[in-house]
């Protein structure tokens, strides 16, 4: 029985393409097949992310089209085999994709594949609708700022609405010494509101951006960064281990450091 | 950098944004969920006062009324401080009832008697007006069949059905009088009555002077408050609306 998982944040740069990439391999790495849709047409990034942007040839508007085969349009990652991705069409024609398409797009990868994650489109409009269409599960990314949080719970309403119950959720970009100082919302305080199943605490990384510039997901790296074992944490979840949070402290500080946070009050 | 070295110095204190943002997304979040339009709210708002107000006298200025939410429940929370409760009499009732409301409920208790009986007579007269006419639509029909033309009959039904539509359209003009334009109708009630409800809108004019005076009397510590909690679910499954009233027995009676 294959997973249906669609990750997703209501709010556009919280870091669901980042998610979406990052989990799809770790859980190809964990030995699962993977395909990797990209339902944010028109934008598609997911791609990029993986660094797989030259070998497209094919996206999901020609396999509906039926310009082409499904087999022909997954693109095969070489590092990893076990993960595939179909990209979304980047010129968009707004009437070409229904939500009626992608569910049957999505339920057809479902009999090849173990997990079928979908890359959803920032927004609440038709671009949404279309990638839960075919979703049985939701991952919901939001980072701990009150807009993020707000369209989050909004997605949240929404993926119930549709009859998604199965609702899991990544914290992104803490950021552990401001939780400490209280000027950030921490993990629980977000969690207090929106009262959704927590599978994930990725803290805010530089090395993020660094393997955004390379193509290279976080969790293929030799040397994990704190993101990296972050994101192969929420992959074990997925696969129903019990795995602990990472515990996100404030890297100690130096004397001047601790000098120059106690005139700013950063203490 | 310098400026919040001061601040430290001189103990300026700032208060940590993460309380505040956490309140703040509270607060508009209990209000994305109910997606209750904010007129819609505030003639919530009006109508639990105005219905609390009947039986309590409300401290309007630290009333309290606002939407929060909890484990993807929302709830209203009402917090209406008290400061004295009313004799229950009717016509201190009435008070606070909104004027159209006044004129459909107040009317029919506090008009008196006469107007009462002018309806009551008017239907009875209607009625035997109707009777009467029926009878003759009757008698007309036996002899229309054997004496009159087709055209006579056409013309006499004609006449017929428009008295009865004028009969039975006189008493819902009367009524709509009476409940619309009550010093129109009874003087004497209606004089009684329109300057009352004009001196006990509760948003517009001043409190009444009796309470007012009775206000001086009692102390403020002995204010009560009255808590409302009404649980809105959000989810598909629960739709109804929980009251929990057993919290507030009082409230009951």
């Amino acid at each position: 029985m294959s997973r249906i998982i669609v990750v997703t944040s209501g709010k556009g740069g919280v870091g669901k393409t980042t998610s979406s990439a990052n989990l799809g391999m770790a859980l190809a790495k964990l030995g699962r097949k993977v395909v990797l849709v990209d339902a944010d047409f028109g934008l598609r990034n997911l791609d990029l992310l993986l660094g797989l942007e030259n070998r497209i040839v094919y996206t999901a508007l020609e396999v509906i089209a039926r310009e082409c085969k499904l087999d022909q349009a997954l693109v095969k990652d070489k590092r990893q085999p076990n993960l595939s991705l179909l990209a979304a069409p980047q010129t968009r024609n707004k009437t070409a994709i229904t939500a009626a398409h992608m569910k049957a797009l999505v339920e057809v990868l479902g009999r090849y594949f173990d997990y079928v994650l979908i890359d959803c489109p920032a927004g609440i409009e038709s671009g949404f609708q279309n990638a839960i269409a075919g979703a049985k599960e939701a991952i919901v990314v939001t980072t701990p700022e009150i807009s993020a949080v707000r369209d989050a719970d909004r997605v949240v309403g929404l993926l119930e609405a549709n009859r998604i119950t199965d609702i899991k959720l990544i914290v992104n970009r803490i950021r552990p010494a401001m939780v400490k100082n209280n000027d950030m919302m921490s993990v629980e305080d977000v969690l207090d509101i929106l009262s959704v199943k927590l599978i994930g605490v990725i803290p805010d990384d530089e090395q993020v951006i660094v393997s955004t510039n390379k193509g290279e997901p976080l969790v293929l790296s030799d040397k994990l960064s704190q993101a990296g074992i972050a994101y192969e944490n929420v992959a074990k979840r997925l696969e129903g281990k019990e795995v602990e949070f990472l515990q996100l402290e404030a890297p100690p500080k130096g004397f001047f450091a601790k000098l120059s946070s106690w005139i700013t009050g950063n203490s | 950098m310098i400026s919040t070295l001061l601040d430290r110095l001189f103990q300026r204190s700032n208060v940590p944004s993460g309380a505040k943002v956490k309140q703040r997304l509270k607060f508009i979040l209990a209000h994305d969920r109910a997606a209750i339009e904010p007129q819609v709210f505030d003639n919530m708002r009006n109508e639990i006062m105005r219905v609390v107000s009947k039986y309590v006298e409300l401290d309007e200025g630290s009333l309290d009324i606002r939407l929060e939410s909890d484990k993807r429940m929302t709830a209203l929370i009402a917090n209406l401080p008290i400061r004295m409760v009313r004799e229950q009499l009717p016509d201190l009732i009435s008070l606070f009832d909104e004027p159209n409301d006044d004129a459909s409920s107040g009317n029919i208790t506090q008009l008196d008697s006469s107007a009462l009986e002018m309806d009551l007579s008017a239907e009875a007269a209607l009625d035997a007006i109707a009777a009467k006419e029926k009878l003759e639509t009757i008698d007309n029909k036996v002899d229309e069949a054997s004496l009159e033309s087709p055209d006579m009959v056409a013309e006499r039904t004609a006449e017929i059905s428009h008295k009865l539509r004028a009969a039975a359209n006189k008493p819902l003009i009367d009524r709509s009088n009476d409940n619309g334009d009550r010093d129109l109708v009874a003087p004497t009630s209606g004089l009684l009555v329109i300057p009352i409800v004009a001196q006990c809108d509760p948003a517009e004019n001043s409190p009444l002077p009796s309470p007012s005076l009775l206000d001086d009397l009692i102390e403020q510590d002995q204010s009560d408050q009255l808590e409302l909690s009404l649980d809105i679910p959000i989810s598909l499954e629960s739709q109804e609306v929980v009251i929990y009233q057993d919290q507030f027995p009082d409230l009951d009676n």
